[in-house]
């Protein structure tokens, strides 16, 4: 199962890169770093048993840091990595799930899968918030004026 | 340079950001981008200030300022080939210190680039498919996700532009996807298809999940009003993709 959901993360990604028009040369990496993104999620949610907003930090941190590193090595913006990292990780699912609960009148079905759509949402931004908040303290000198 | 040149950089630079925000660039990048060009020319201080509606420009000189504005229209579409060009062509132009006019016929080649549909179509029907097959469906699943994958994008890239608002545009996206998948598992009951993974591959495409997730951090590193707006426009965006789908479901008897 975690296999197949790597691999189709890989193609998810690829359709993605190319709707959003990513450069040829790039591709693959872009695609790449959606398996990554969706590896460390996996793995800090399947294996450790880290609480879902936790587990979605850690994957928006690993795409922010794979797409700060490919956009100093490849001189390209860093947001052409980070978002096509981060589609595998889009509650698209839960999203749906949340929905269809609302349909059938499942109230606690509707809270949970809605405060899984939140929690991945605001995991994901968070551990990409953090990531670039911190690469800022090394990098940048504050600006004189 | 003199005053009538330095006041002829301020639309070239509200170009220039208006093109980066239309490529999907992060409020933070325009800003960055636009303070290092009006560095190169001298300028002593460069104000962006960047919404996702507007953008203000300030150049300041030893002795005089210059200050325009802009409407934003178009954002919340991403054309990565477009982003990189820019890029380059703002290293460039700090690094070889390119005139005013060179930037400004750099930009032009750069807007006026149309790129291939092709792409468009080919990715929207890998991604949709892939998902379908992310969250569990079968290879039938999959195929059928990808098929409506096309006609999402066939819809985006012919009507679109017809709707007032993409909110409604979505709630009409989502309505047609939910009403034919249903009909779909209908008419062919032997392949005893799972609709809700097909939705679930073709709601990844539409959702704005990116969106949103950017518009948290851009709150988060200290953009507060460019997140907010956009915050508001993506939930917007989800509640009416999301009255789509549950009236489509209705429809067709859940």
């Amino acid at each position: 199962m975690a296999l197949i959901q790597l691999i189709t993360s890989f193609f998810g990604s690829l359709g993605f890169s190319m709707v959003f028009r990513v450069p040829k040369k790039n591709l693959f990496l872009c695609s790449l770093g959606g398996v990554l993104c969706c590896g460390v999620y996996l793995l800090s949610y399947d294996c450790f048993h880290l609480h879902l907003f936790l587990a979605s930090l850690a994957a928006g941190a690993a795409c922010q840091i794979y797409a700060e590193i490919l956009a100093r090595l490849l001189k390209a913006p860093a947001t052409v990595f980070y978002i096509a990292a981060l589609i595998p990780m889009i509650p698209g699912g839960s999203l749906y799930r949340t929905m269809d609960a609302a349909v059938s009148r499942d109230w606690p079905m509707f809270r949970l899968y809605g405060s899984g759509t939140a929690y991945t949402t605001l995991g994901l931004a968070v551990g990409m918030g953090l990531v670039s908040g911190i690469l800022h303290l090394f990098l940048h000198k504050k600006k004189k004026i | 340079m003199d005053q009538t040149q330095r006041r002829a950089l301020v639309p070239i630079f509200l170009n220039f950001g208006e093109a980066m925000m239309a490529a999907g660039a992060e409020i933070s990048r325009v800003e960055d981008s636009l303070s290092r060009i009006g560095a190169s020319y001298g300028a002593l201080r460069t104000e962006v200030f960047a919404i996702t509606a507007s953008l203000v420009l300030t150049l300041r000189f030893e002795d005089e300022e210059f200050t325009g504005t802009r409407r934003i229209t178009s954002t919340g579409s991403n054309d990565f080939e477009k982003l990189h060009k820019l890029n380059e062509l703002s290293r460039e132009c700090v690094e070889k210190h390119l005139s005013p006019k060179e930037l400004s016929e750099g930009l032009d080649r750069i807007s006026a680039s149309v790129s291939k549909p092709l792409p468009l179509y080919i990715g929207s029907a890998i991604a949709s498919g892939a998902f379908a097959i992310f969250f569990g469906g079968g290879i039938f699943e999959g195929l059928f996700a990808a098929l409506f994958g096309l006609l999402i994008c066939l819809f985006q890239e012919k009507l679109e532009h017809r709707f007032s608002n993409k909110a409604f545009s979505l709630f009409v996206i989502s309505l047609l996807v939910g009403c034919s998948a249903c009909l779909l598992a209908k008419l062919l009951p032997f392949l005893a298809l799972q609709i809700d993974k097909i939705i679930i591959g073709d709601i990844m495409l539409i959702v704005p999940g990116i969106a949103t997730t950017m518009a948290v951090r851009d709150m988060l590193i200290g953009d507060t009003i460019s997140g907010v707006t956009k915050l508001l426009e993506c939930l917007l965006w989800a509640a009416c993709l999301a009255a789509g789908f549950i009236l489509a479901l209705m429809l067709c008897g859940r």
